[in-house]
């Protein structure tokens, strides 16, 4: 346009055009037409200045226009609650989030205070809000909501206040946000940081325990066995082994708790063992409680250990008995569940897959709301003085997450308490393995035992009464030591009995050494750390070549025969030979 | 595009091109009906149609929106 006519002025418009662009860009194409200074020209360029005004003005307006629709669609589509007062606080609009949240309509929240949500009396949040607006200062806060119903919902909140453009509050805008799941979220994992905390320092004060208690009850065990059977003393002894195997139990609920009970896992079919647990249940509970099992059809099969689905039923069916002193009535159901994204976003934050449900549902009195987030903590309890040791659920809580699953728990005062445990389903299942119960081992012998042990009190007192039991022990106090007590021995050591943690050589390694120069010594290692930190020592076997302290002396006498005893067996079987002077049960 | 409908003409006219869609049509209006029949009003509704309908006319103002259609006005003044 410019190469076709250099004189020609250009005007760019846009929403706001500067009026002096515009003069210039007049004259000069006044001039170019030859009309400056004439009172045609001066009409013409008023008819045009006056057009562009116009024309900017109706842009601008149509813009505002544009954007308060925006504005107000952003504001009537927000999942935010706004809420909009005048000066004194009195509601002036809502959004439909805030009628589809909190119950009430437009119609009824209009003209209402801010405090329309809160509760009465007035909580200090919301104090501190009106503190805020009527010094003119914005709020931000968190705020406890109550619904039209009555129900409540957090909201993190903010209250602005709008002013006119002589600085003058006009208005408060209040956005509340609802923050109720996530608050649900950081609780959960909150308690779940909180309950992992207490577990592994429960674990670790039961360790140390462990060895502890080994000592006392070995002793007394070892006194009771050296009185003549008519002494005034053996029941006092009898008072200590007690004592001290009340203290195990304890110390085995804390292991479990803490996920640090050695498992024997097997792939198990819940349905078969409760309905062997239920045989046992109606003893404990009473005559008053009917108890009810509802086994689930098709049920796939969970990876645990039965003795602790045993301790999980029997401490929540103790806990329903005791929620129940008039009697009532204990459900135990199971079924497959597929937890899906959509339960997770529901429920919690585990993952999703195939779960397999244990519920337990009792018709007692419930949980009062505020000790729900306590009851699986360890030694919190609400029975009286000496009727609860408080490790029940916590036990059941280490043994489910040992599990990888998850226990939920509902409860109505007076209406009665469901615990839903969720253990993870296994997808490929192996030929049904049945729980078994253990059989019983005689524990005399007569072989040569190499017993590794660095606490000494330990390992004297499992020596002489090894030594008692018809067996030629050999000790050494650690791993180094027992390699030299190994090379010094002429004769056959029959068993390795070694602790697996001991300060210079560890039990695998030790085990490990001796193999190349003694091929048929069979090992048992002993320890009173958890299983993974047992595994983490060396290749160990610790479903059958493993005893977890503490032990008693017989125990471990069963278990070392046990080892030993399959040898037996199998050489009776192909030498046909007679069985030896100290037999396993079998050969009775 | 096109001329916009004008009134009777009294002596000479100020030739004026308007570039831009839409509202530019009110726009033409308003300069036909304020410009007592000495503005001749063109319009294009984008700088690429500017160029092409009208080769040969000599314009005395060109009002041409800021965000004109299909070429940037800078290269429409630049040609």
């Amino acid at each position: 346009m410019r190469r076709r006519n250099p004189a020609v002025s250009i005007v760019f418009l846009s929403d706001h055009v500067s009026k002096v662009a515009v003069e210039a860009a007049l004259q000069t194409s006044a001039r170019a037409f030859g009309m400056a200074g004439d009172h045609a020209a001066s009409s013409v360029a008023g008819a045009i200045r006056s057009s562009i005004d116009v024309y900017c003005k109706e842009k601008q307006r149509q813009k505002a226009e544009d954007m308060l629709r925006k504005l107000w669609s952003a504001v009537e589509q927000s999942d935010d609650l706004v809420i909009i007062t005048d000066r004194e606080g009195r509601t002036e609009y809502v959004n439909p989030a805030f009628e589809a949240l909190t119950g009430y309509s437009r119609e009824e929240a209009i003209g209402q205070s801010l405090l329309l949500l809160s509760d009465h009396p007035v909580p200090e949040s919301y104090q501190q809000v009106w503190q805020a607006i009527l010094s003119g200062n914005p709020f931000r806060g968190a705020v406890v909501n109550r619904k039209k119903d009555g129900q409540t919902f957090f909201a993190e909140k903010t209250v602005t206040p709008l002013r006119d453009s002589d600085g003058q509050i006009t208005n408060f805008i209040s956005t509340d946000r609802d923050i109720t799941e996530r608050r649900r979220l950081e609780a959960q994992l909150q308690q779940a940081t909180k309950m992992d905390a207490v577990g592994r320092l429960a674990g670790g004060v039961a360790h140390d325990f462990n060895n502890l208690l080994m000592v006392i009850s070995a002793y007394a065990e070892l006194m009771l066995d050296s009185l003549a059977s008519e002494h005034p003393l053996r029941r006092n002894v009898a008072e200590i082994m007690g004592a001290a195997r009340r203290a195990a139990d304890l110390t085995r609920q804390l292991l479990a708790f803490g996920r640090q009970q050695v498992q024997t896992l097997q792939q198990l079919d819940l349905n078969f063992v409760t309905r062997e647990i239920t045989q046992m249940l109606p003893r404990l509970l009473g005559e008053d409680i009917e108890l009810i099992f509802v086994p689930g059809p098709s049920l796939g099969k969970v990876q645990a250990d039965p003795g602790q689905i045993e301790q999980i039923v029997m401490n929540l069916a103790v806990n329903a008995r005791d929620a129940m002193p008039d009697g009532g009535k204990l459900t135990i159901e199971t079924a497959n569940v597929l937890v899906d994204d959509a339960y997770i976003q529901r429920h919690s934050i585990v993952p999703p897959g195939d779960y397999v449900l244990l519920a337990v549902t009792d018709s007692g009195a419930g949980i009062a709301t505020q000790h729900l987030s306590h009851i699986f903590e360890p030694f919190f309890t609400t029975k009286e003085e000496g009727k609860g040791t408080g490790l029940g659920l916590a036990t059941v809580y280490g043994i489910v997450k040992q599990n990888r699953g998850f226990v939920w728990v509902y409860s109505e005062p007076e209406l009665g308490t469901t615990f839903k445990i969720y253990l993870p389903r296994v997808q490929k299942e192996t030929a049904a393995v049945q729980s078994q119960k253990p059989i019983e081992t005689p524990f005399r012998g007569s072989e040569t035992l190499l017993l590794v042990e660095d606490e000494t009190a330990v390992r004297q007192s499992a020596s002489e009464f090894l030594f008692l039991n018809g067996y030629t022990v050999l000790e050494a106090g650690n791993g180094e030591d027992a390699v030299r007590v190994a090379k010094e021995h002429d004769g056959a050591i029959d068993l390795m009995i070694s602790d697996v943690v001991m300060p210079k050589m560890g039990g695998a390694k030790l085990a490990e050494l001796l193999a190349g120069a003694r091929p048929d010594m069979k090992v048992l290692f002993v320890s009173g750390y958890a299983e993974k930190t047992v595994l983490r020592h060396g290749a160990i076997d610790v479903t059958t070549r493993f005893l977890q302290k503490p032990f008693s002396l017989k125990m471990l006498a069963r278990k070392v025969r046990e080892v030993l005893g399959t040898e037996i067996l199998k050489a009776e079987i192909l030498d046909k030979k007679a069985c030896p002077a100290v037999v396993p049960a079998s050969c009775d | 595009m096109g001329t916009v409908a004008q009134p009777e003409a009294i002596g000479a006219q100020l030739k004026l091109l308007l570039v831009g869609n839409g509202d530019f049509t009110y726009l033409g209006d308003l300069l036909v009906r304020s410009g007592d029949g000495r503005l001749q009003v063109d319009h294009a509704s984008s700088t690429s149609e500017a160029l092409a309908s009208f080769p040969d006319a000599a314009y005395d103002l060109l009002l041409c929106d800021y965000n004109p259609a299909m070429v940037p006005p800078a290269s429409c003044c630049a040609r």
